[in-house]
C-alpha cells in the first residue's frame, strides 16, 4: 500500500544572523489512510515544526528545508505556495493545541468553519451553512445550529478543541494533523476528544499524524509511533512493539513517566534526568547521551535510525544491542559496566 | 445593554451640566468680562451700563442668571451678547460645514493611517518602514494650523489649483465642495495619522503572530484574506475609540483653528469669534455642544467596541 504521506530525510534548518540550528533533522516517517501516527517527544523535540512543515507554514525567510514530504506523490518541500494553498484545509488539515487561541476571538464560530468551505468549494453560503452543522454535529455539539453564532469563549474547553476539528474536518481532509489535540484539557475531555478522533479515522478513513508529549494518548489510539528526541527520531516502530519491547533509552523514559495503575506504585514517577540539548547547541555522536545513564564510549559515534531486531518495522538510533536493553530494563543496575563490556567485546 | 444605556444617560447629564457650570463660572471670573460695559460702548455713561444691566438681568444673583440661561438655550431663544443674533441659529448655520469637515477629515485619516500602517507593518524594520516611521513623526508632531498654512499656501498661492478659503454647500455644487474642504481635511488628517498609523502598525506586527493567524493559514485562505479579515480586521479595534473621540471633537466645533484659517465659517469658527468677542451666550452653547458630540461619541464608541470584540461586556458605565 503507498503511504498517503511520506515524510523523507526532512531537515530543517532556522538560520539568522547570528546562529542557525537544525530543528528537524533527517526524519523520515509513513501516515498510511486511517492510520494514526503519533509523533512523541519532549517540547523543542521538533514534533510541531514537522507538523507546521508539512502544511508549508513554516516556509520564510531563514528557513531551509530540504528531503522530501510527499503527499499522494505530491512533493509538498518544492510545491508552489498556490498549490499548497489549495490543498491546506481542503485535503490536509490541522488541530492546534490550545483552541482558545487558536480561534479568531472576534468572529463567530460558523463565520469560521464557513470560511474555510468556501474557500475550497464553489457552494452557496447556505449549503456552506448547512455543512458547518453537520460537521458540528459529528463532532458532538449539542444544538449545533444554535452554536454556529456563538464566539470562541462561549464553549469550554473541549467543546473549543471539537469545534476546531470539525472545522478540520470541514472539507473531508484525507489526512489530519493533530498538533498536541488533547493538552491542557480534563482527563475526561481528552478520553473523549481521542475517542471521537479515532471514531473518525474510522470512519472516514482519514490518516492522522497526532503529535504529543504524552506517551499516555498516544497508548489509547495510536497504530505506530514515532518517538522524537532533538529534531530526529530515535524510535519507530508499531504500538505494542514500543510498549512491550521499547529500544531507545530515550523510550523507556518516557515510558517511566507515565504513571501506572497496572504495577505497584514506585516512591516516585521516574523521570528522565536533564534537559534536551538546545539545537543550537547539539551534542556530536548520539544526542541523547548526555542524558542517557547507559551511554558507554560507542555514543561517541552517532547511530543511524535502523532495525536491530527480527521486525523490520521496528527501528532505533541505539548502539546497545536488543539483549542488553532487554536485560538493562529488567534490571535496571551496573548499566554503565555492561554498555562498556558490550563496546569491548 | 439598556442598563448600560441609562447609566450612560444619566452620567453625561451630569457632566453636561458641569461643563455649563464651569464654563458660565470662568466668564463671571476673568478680568473684563463684564458684558454690559462691552455692550454699552466706550463712552457710555454710568446710567446706560445700569440700563443695559437691568434689562438683561445681569443684576441678578450669578444662579439665577445661570438657570436663565439654560432655559433660553434650551428653549432655543438666546441671543448672542455682541450682535444679539440666535446662537443656536448661528450654530445650525455652520453645521454643514463642520459635519463635512469632520467627516471627510477622517474619511482621509483612516485611508492614510491604514495605507502607512500596513505597508509599515509588512515592511518591517526595513527602508520603506524606516521612511514611514519618520515621516509618521514628523505629521504627529506638526500641528494641524502649520500644515494648514503650509498646504494653503503652496496649493492656494503659490500653485493656484485649490481655493484658498470659504465653504460651498454639498448640494449647490459637489465639485467647489470637496475642491474647497480638500486643504483642510489634508491639514486635519495628517497629524492625527502619523498617530493612527503607528498605533495600527504594532498592532498589526502584534496579531500577525496570533495562533488565530497561523490557523487562518492552514484553512488554507489566501495570503490577502489572511491579512485583511483576520490580522487587519483585528488590529483595527483599538483605532476605533480613538478615531471615535477624534470625529467627536471635529463635530463638536474642535477644529477651531482650521476653519478659522480656511473661513469655512463652521461652528469652530464661530467658536473662535465668539472667544475672541467674548460673547458668553455663544461659547456656552457651543461648549455644550462640543460636551455633547463627545459624550455621545464616547458612548457610541464603546457600544462598536463591544460589537466589534464580542468578549467585551458593556457593564461598566
Amino acid at each position: 500500500m503507498s503511504a498517503l504521506l511520506n515524510v523523507e530525510d526532512l531537515r530543517v534548518a532556522f538560520v539568522n544572523e547570528k546562529d542557525s540550528y537544525r530543528a528537524v533533522d533527517g526524519l523520515s516517517f509513513d501516515v498510511n489512510p486511517g492510520e494514526i501516527v503519533a509523533m512523541v517527544g519532549e517540547s523543542g523535540s521538533g514534533k510541531s515544526v514537522t507538523a507546521m512543515t508539512i502544511l508549508g507554514l513554516t516556509r520564510g525567510p531563514g528557513v531551509g528545508i530540504s528531503g522530501r514530504i510527499l503527499f499522494d506523490g505530491l512533493d509538498l518541500v518544492t510545491a508552489g505556495e498556490a498549490v499548497l494553498q489549495r490543498l491546506r484545509g481542503a485535503e490536509i488539515a490541522i488541530v492546534f493545541q490550545d483552541p482558545l487561541a487558536a480561534l479568531n476571538p472576534v468572529q463567530r464560530i460558523g463565520t469560521q468553519i464557513i470560511e474555510q468551505i468556501r474557500a475550497h468549494e464553489r457552494i452557496s453560503q447556505k449549503a456552506a451553512r448547512a455543512r458547518a452543522v453537520e460537521c458540528l454535529e459529528r463532532v458532538g455539539i449539542p444544538s449545533a445550529h444554535e452554536r454556529l453564532s456563538a464566539y470562541p469563549h462561549e464553549f469550554s474547553g473541549g467543546m473549543r478543541q471539537r469545534v476546531m476539528i470539525a472545522m478540520a474536518l470541514s472539507c473531508s481532509p484525507r489526512l489530519l494533523i493533530a498538533d498536541e489535540p488533547t493538552t491542557g484539557l480534563d482527563v475526561t475531555v481528552q478520553a473523549q476528544i481521542l475517542a471521537e478522533l479515532d471514531d473518525l479515522r474510522a470512519e472516514m478513513g482519514l490518516g492522522v499524524l497526532l503529535v504529543t508529549h504524552d506517551l499516555g494518548v498516544v497508548a489509547d489510539i495510536a497504530d505506530r509511533v514515532v518517538v522524537m528526541y532533538a529534531g530526529r527520531a530515535v524510535e519507530r516502530a508499531p504500538l505494542d512493539a514500543v510498549f512491550d519491547d521499547p529500544q531507545h533509552p530515550y523510550t523507556w523514559g518516557l515510558l517511566g513517566s507515565i504513571p501506572r495503575t497496572d504495577t505497584p506504585r514506585l516512591e516516585r514517577l521516574a523521570t528522565i534526568p536533564g534537559q534536551p540539548p538546545l539545537p543550537s547547541e547539539l551534542p556530536k555522536g548520539c544526542t541523547f547521551a548526555p542524558r542517557c545513564p547507559h551511554r558507554f564510549a560507542r555514543c561517541a559515534e552517532a547511530p543511524l535510525l535502523e532495525s536491530r531486531l527480527a521486525d523490520a518495522d521496528h527501528s532505533d538510533r541505539c548502539w546497545l544491542s536488543p539483549e542488553d536493553k532487554r536485560v538493562l530494563r529488567n534490571t535496571g543496575t551496573g548499566i554503565g559496566l555492561l554498555g562498556e563490556l558490550a563496546a569491548t567485546q | 445593554m439598556i442598563a448600560f444605556a441609562f447609566r450612560r444617560m444619566f452620567g453625561s447629564a451630569l457632566v453636561l451640566a458641569a461643563v455649563s457650570v464651569l464654563t458660565f463660572l470662568i466668564f463671571e471670573a476673568i478680568p473684563n468680562g463684564d458684558p454690559a460695559l462691552r455692550m454699552a460702548g466706550q463712552n457710555a455713561t454710568p446710567d446706560t451700563i445700569a440700563a443695559i444691566r437691568r434689562a438683561w438681568g445681569f443684576d441678578h444673583p450669578i444662579w439665577r442668571q445661570y438657570l436663565t440661561m439654560m432655559r433660553k438655550i434650551f428653549d432655543g431663544s438666546v441671543i448672542s451678547y455682541s450682535d444679539q443674533a440666535n446662537v443656536v441659529q448661528q450654530i445650525r448655520r455652520g453645521l454643514p460645514a463642520t459635519i463635512s469637515l469632520a467627516i471627510g477629515a477622517m474619511v482621509l485619516l483612516a485611508l492614510i493611517s491604514v495605507t502607512v500602517g500596513t505597508i509599515s507593518a509588512a515592511r518591517a524594520g526595513r527602508v520603506t518602514d524606516r521612511i514611514l516611521t519618520v515621516g509618521s513623526l514628523v505629521g504627529f508632531s506638526t500641528p494641524p494650523y502649520v500644515v494648514g498654512a503650509l498646504i494653503l499656501y503652496i496649493f492656494g498661492y503659490s500653485l493656484h489649483i485649490l481655493p484658498t478659503a470659504g465653504y460651498v454647500g454639498i448640494t449647490a455644487h459637489p465639485w467647489a465642495w470637496f475642491t474647497h474642504l480638500l486643504l483642510p481635511w489634508i491639514a486635519l488628517a495628517i497629524p492625527v495619522s502619523g498617530a493612527s498609523a503607528r498605533i495600527l502598525r504594532a498592532s498589526l506586527l502584534e496579531n500577525i503572530h496570533e495562533d488565530f493567524v497561523r490557523t487562518a493559514k492552514a484553512k488554507g485562505l489566501s495570503r490577502t484574506r489572511v491579512m485583511i479579515r483576520h490580522v487587519l480586521r483585528t488590529s483595527l479595534i483599538p483605532l476605533v475609540s480613538l478615531w471615535g473621540l477624534d470625529f467627536a471633537a471635529l463635530l463638536g466645533g474642535g477644529a477651531i483653528l482650521i476653519e478659522t484659517i480656511f473661513n469655512l465659517h463652521g461652528v469652530g469658527q464661530y467658536a473662535a469669534g465668539s472667544v475672541q468677542a467674548l460673547d458668553v451666550p455663544p461659547i456656552l452653547v457651543i461648549t455644550m455642544y462640543g460636551a455633547f458630540a463627545v459624550v455621545v461619541f464616547s458612548a457610541l464608541v464603546d457600544i462598536l467596541y463591544a460589537v466589534l470584540d464580542p468578549r467585551i461586556r458593556l457593564t461598566t458605565g
